[in-house]
């Protein structure tokens, strides 16, 4: 966020400050899943202890060979690659290389996808599956565009590998047709050139799982993970008031 | 049959027309259904990835590329901008500019094979200040762009023996001796991006020797030519399709010189080809907005009327070196007296183009802050400032539109509530408030547009038109005239757009797709209306006169049981369905459309003047347009309008190395753009007198993305009694603005 490196001026408590008036993010919207090593955070957007969201380089350090893979909650990336030889790995977790067949159950439905360690989900999602509703905006997860629910929680598939959500169960915006959510950006037109408007749909399902009840100013709050370009922020924050109001 | 009239139904008549309607592919669009070009995948398809030059300005000495196609999955190396082994070096321009692809199985091997490719460049030294006047001109990098001067023609005119320029610059000196208030001021605004979310580029293949390119264009019936141009065929062997664009601003017209390239690999491959920029690229290269910055010396009366202007303004187009056209300086407001120039600067960036009311919104921003400039002088209301000085702006006859629209402004924001003197306001903790305007103006003449409109005697209505949805809404306002001509539901008439083998249609820039789209689906119903009347008048043996179609039917005018259903009426038809394609021409008198709209535009904006963070409090915008026809996606056009204004006014601009002129924040995480919590309050109002009905549909898209910044400048000045001169007013501008000018 805030943004332009030769112009972050002013002294450390006016940078707090700050922090508190611009993009705050917003609490429901998980951009690192709690279950993943903080090894892997270099993937994901840190979230800083004075707010500010520090983005990393995201899949140019992951290659196609190199995935370790635990046996229980923990993940990790490498990302050295010297040797075509498998990189040792410690107890509990085993190293993944080249091509594999992962499953997926995707909107319901269990897809067979074959990935290498570097294949994002995104990938797997627009290539294999010809789910192209999550698109790819920024591939380092700033714009939200291709946010999709992993086990229920909102996370960017340009920034989630594809083995790392193997077995688990992703819903993408195709699901969503039945869902008052894109109904309500419909009926108040949050929407224009549309490039954007998968991802928001998907936040905003997320964000009113979380809070069904929300206030506008947590709608206003809430929802600084995405960006569109036309700037129909004013009718999806109707849209979302209208939700809410539904409930 | 009768010769057409070609009319806009009565308001109490109107079933569609200036209502609220919903985009027809809404749905689409919110669950993904909705194919972009860079979601069609097609059989067999390469992924290509391209190379940006890494230096602003250097020359390619050569290019290695035997690793990279060495990387399994690669299938081809294509040089663009880069030397072939024994060639003269490249010299390019422009950070990010692409020089070499690789075309590979998939994204990631693409991106695999370019971190193989070693690239020997030779550095040339690079310039980017497009802000600084003096350095531009030591390093030879300047350019005149234009300039004139209008005096009264009161004061005369030289003699024969005379120095004209001597004798004008008299002649100035004396107008700003007379004045009572002098202002100096300078203003600037930085280069933006277009930023589309769908970055540029295509998915194409070569059927045999026809080339079939999915684009994402605002453009479908004519980019064709350019294709064929570069490729070295007719342009009846392209064809170009777009059913969806995720953006353009004005930066997608033409196929790019990496639509070309794509379509050489696909040729050299025999296979589909998948190109589109990445992020990074589609910042540096997707296009962008020229910088303006100047320096103004204004004289006016005693009531703050403004009687000369000066000005000389410079900026940067990058390596073309043209800066913001001079011709709207200052704008909208025009004094009898003025003079200004312009001047370009040649830096390293790739060239602007034309971007969402081009030169617009920059002149309004540093010219406007000006006039707030002279109320803060004279500690005047800024609203009676601007609506004085409505008595010399450049279309006279709009002057009394513009005060209506200023009192429905200062209206809607309260503004004699919440005004106070420059830097005057109450100040809580560490946070001001302030008001400011900016007001604007557009032409948004209607484009050129054919239409094909099928009939057939089951009843169906199709039709075919060669225009494109830039986000406007093109294809619901297309169903909106059909249906509400044949007195159909909307959901009766099937409209196809976005490919360039359906009738031409122009190109949607400039305001003009609502307006082109409205004349070509009018004519073609109206005309196809007037056959179908004759076939049931004669079935019901009735004068056609007395016919008209509504809910479903064709009936007798206050005869409603003497009549056929639409069913019944298109049997009449025949076998063969009945066609019409309609023709209007841009320029063509036509009672359906016409052009030139005012607006204004007011903020109230909160400044803390602790951290420099400027918030939108609320905005406000009130617009004319004619006739409007979707009430509900003309309210968003100006929404987003407001939108993009605070973008540019507070957050997003480019930022280039001053040593390496490299563009240094070209990802979203660091161009910032604003976001849902940034917006403030929007409230949209359409001045829509009866008067405006009568002038037919005009273009909306452009005028209200021009005035936002100007009056948010004005805002923060109003707050904080201080000038930020430079837009986006970042937080360390705010503070640099008022420590310098605490002392």
């Amino acid at each position: 966020m805030n943004c332009h490196a030769q112009e972050r001026g002013g002294s450390h408590s006016d940078a707090r400050k700050l922090s508190t008036c611009l993009n705050l993010i917003p609490d429901s919207y998980t951009f690192i899943p709690a279950d993943w090593g903080s090894c892997c955070a270099h993937l994901f957007h840190r979230l800083e202890p004075d707010g500010f969201i520090m983005s990393q380089q995201s899949s140019q350090g992951v290659s196609r060979r190199g995935f370790l893979k635990g046996s229980g909650a923990a993940v990790a990336v490498s990302t050295v690659v010297s040797s075509t030889e498998a990189e040792a790995a410690a107890p509990g977790l085993q190293v993944v290389n080249g091509e594999t067949s992962i499953t997926i159950k995707v909107n319901g439905k269990s897809l067979t996808a074959k990935v290498e360690p570097r294949t994002t989900l995104l990938d797997v999602l627009r290539y294999q599956f010809d789910l192209t509703g999550a698109k790819p905006v920024s591939l380092d997860g700033s714009s939200g565009a291709s946010t999709v629910l992993v086990g229920g929680k909102a996370v960017m598939a340009s920034t989630t590998l594809a083995l790392a959500v193997a077995g688990k169960e992703v819903t993408t915006c195709e699901s969503l047709g039945g869902d008052a959510v894109p109904s309500a950006f419909v009926e108040h037109d949050a929407q224009q050139c549309g490039f954007c408007t998968p991802g928001f749909v998907v936040a905003v399902r997320a964000f009113l799982n979380k809070y069904p009840n929300a206030t506008e100013e947590q709608i206003r709050a809430g929802l600084n993970g995405n960006i569109c370009r036309c700037g129909t922020y004013a009718n999806i924050l109707q849209a979302v008031i209208s939700l809410v109001k539904g409930n | 049959m009768a010769e057409v009239t070609y009319s806009w139904p009565e308001n109490h008549k109107s079933r569609l027309i200036g209502k609220r309607v919903s985009r027809l592919d809404g749905m689409e669009k919110s669950t993904g259904a909705a194919k972009y070009t860079y979601d069609i995948n097609l059989p067999k398809q390469l992924v290509v990835r391209a190379l940006g030059c890494p230096h602003a300005h250097c020359r390619v000495i050569s290019v290695d590329a035997s690793a990279a196609e060495e990387v399994p999955g690669v299938v081809l190396v294509h040089l663009i901008k880069a030397p072939k082994p024994g060639d003269d070096p490249v010299e390019i321009r422009a950070d990010g500019t692409l020089l070499v692809a690789v075309a590979a199985e998939t994204e990631a091997i693409a991106a695999e094979g370019l971190s193989k490719l070693k690239v020997k460049y030779e550095l040339l030294e690079s310039f980017v200040a497009d802000h600084d006047l003096q350095a531009a001109e030591a390093k030879k990098r300047t350019k005149k762009a234009g300039g004139g001067i209008e005096l009264d023609e009161a004061l005369g005119e030289p003699d024969d023996d005379d120095d004209e320029e001597e004798w004008e610059e008299q002649k100035v000196q004396e107008l700003f001796a007379q004045s009572t208030y002098v202002v100096e001021g300078n203003y600037g605004i930085d280069t933006i991006t277009h930023c589309c979310l769908e970055p540029h580029g295509s998915t194409l293949h070569w059927d045999g020797d026809r080339l079939k390119v999915n684009l994402s264009t605002q453009n479908v019936s004519r980019t064709d030519d350019g294709y064929a141009d570069a490729l070295k065929i007719s342009a009846d062997e392209v064809d170009v399709h777009c059913e969806y664009i995720g953006g353009g601003f004005g930066s997608k017209f033409k196929p790019d010189y990496w639509g070309i390239a794509a379509a050489e690999i696909a040729k050299k491959t025999g296979r589909p080809i998948k190109f589109l920029l990445t992020r990074n690229q589609e910042l540096k290269i997707g296009g962008n907005r020229p910088s303006g910055f100047i320096d103004v010396k204004l004289g006016a009366d005693e009531n703050g009327v403004v009687q000369v202007w000066d000005s000389h303004h410079w900026g940067t187009s990058g390596f073309n070196g043209s800066t913001v056209s001079v011709g709207n300086f200052p704008y909208v407001f025009r004094p009898k007296n003025w003079r200004r120039r312009a001047t370009g600067i040649i830096t390293d960036n790739e060239p602007s183009v034309a971007w969402r009311a081009p030169n617009h919104p920059q002149a309004c921003a540093i010219t406007q802050t000006a006039y707030d400039d002279l109320a803060a002088k004279m500690q005047a209301d800024s609203l009676d400032i601007f609506l004085r000085n409505l008595e010399n702006i450049d279309s006279p006859e709009k002057s009394l539109v513009y005060a209506e629209q200023l009192r429905i402004g200062a209206d809607l924001i309260d503004w004699r509530k919440h005004w106070h003197l420059h830097g005057k306001g109450k100040r809580r903790g560490s946070v001001v408030e302030g008001l400011g305007i900016g007001i604007h103006k557009w032409g948004g003449t209607a484009n050129s547009s054919n239409c094909l409109l099928k009939i057939h005697p089951d009843g169906g209505v199709e039709s075919y038109c060669g225009t494109q949805d830039l986000g406007t809404g093109t294809r619901t306002i297309c169903a909106m005239v059909l249906a509400e001509t044949l007195g159909l539901p909307i959901e009766a008439v099937k409209v196809n757009i976005g490919s360039s083998t359906y009738p031409f249609s122009g190109a949607s820039g400039g305001s003009t797709t609502v307006g082109a789209v409205s004349e070509s689906h009018r004519r073609a119903a109206q005309e196809v209306l007037a056959q179908l009347f004759d076939l049931v008048a004669k079935k019901l043996e009735v004068p056609a006169e007395k016919l008209e179609a509504s809910s479903g039917s064709i009936s007798v005018v206050g005869y409603s049981d003497k009549s056929l259903s639409w069913k019944q009426a298109c049997s009449l038809i025949g076998i063969q369905p009945l066609e019409v394609t309609s023709i209007y021409k841009r320029g063509d008198d036509s009672p359906l459309s016409s052009s030139n709209v005012a607006g204004c535009q007011m903020a109230r904006v909160a400044v803390d003047t602790d951290t420099g963070v400027v918030k939108i409090i609320k905005m406000v915008a009130v617009q004319d347009m004619g006739l409007v026809m979707n009430r509900k996606t003309a309210e968003s056009q100006i929404y987003g309008a407001l939108i993009m204004s605070i973008a540019a006014a507070l957050f997003e601009q480019r930022i280039n190395d001053p040593k390496t002129g490299a563009f240094i924040n070209s990802e979203l995480d660091n161009y910032r753009l604003p976001r849902l919590g940034d917006t403030g309050e929007l409230v949209v109002h359409f001045h829509e007198p009866e008067s405006e009905r009568a002038r037919g549909v005009i273009g909306l898209g452009e005028p209200p993305a021009i005035s936002g910044g100007a009056a948010i400048a004005n805002a923060v000045c109003n707050a904080t009694g201080v000038r930020v001169p430079t837009l986006p007013l970042t937080p360390k501008r705010v503070l640099d603005a008022l420590r310098t000018a605490k002392g």
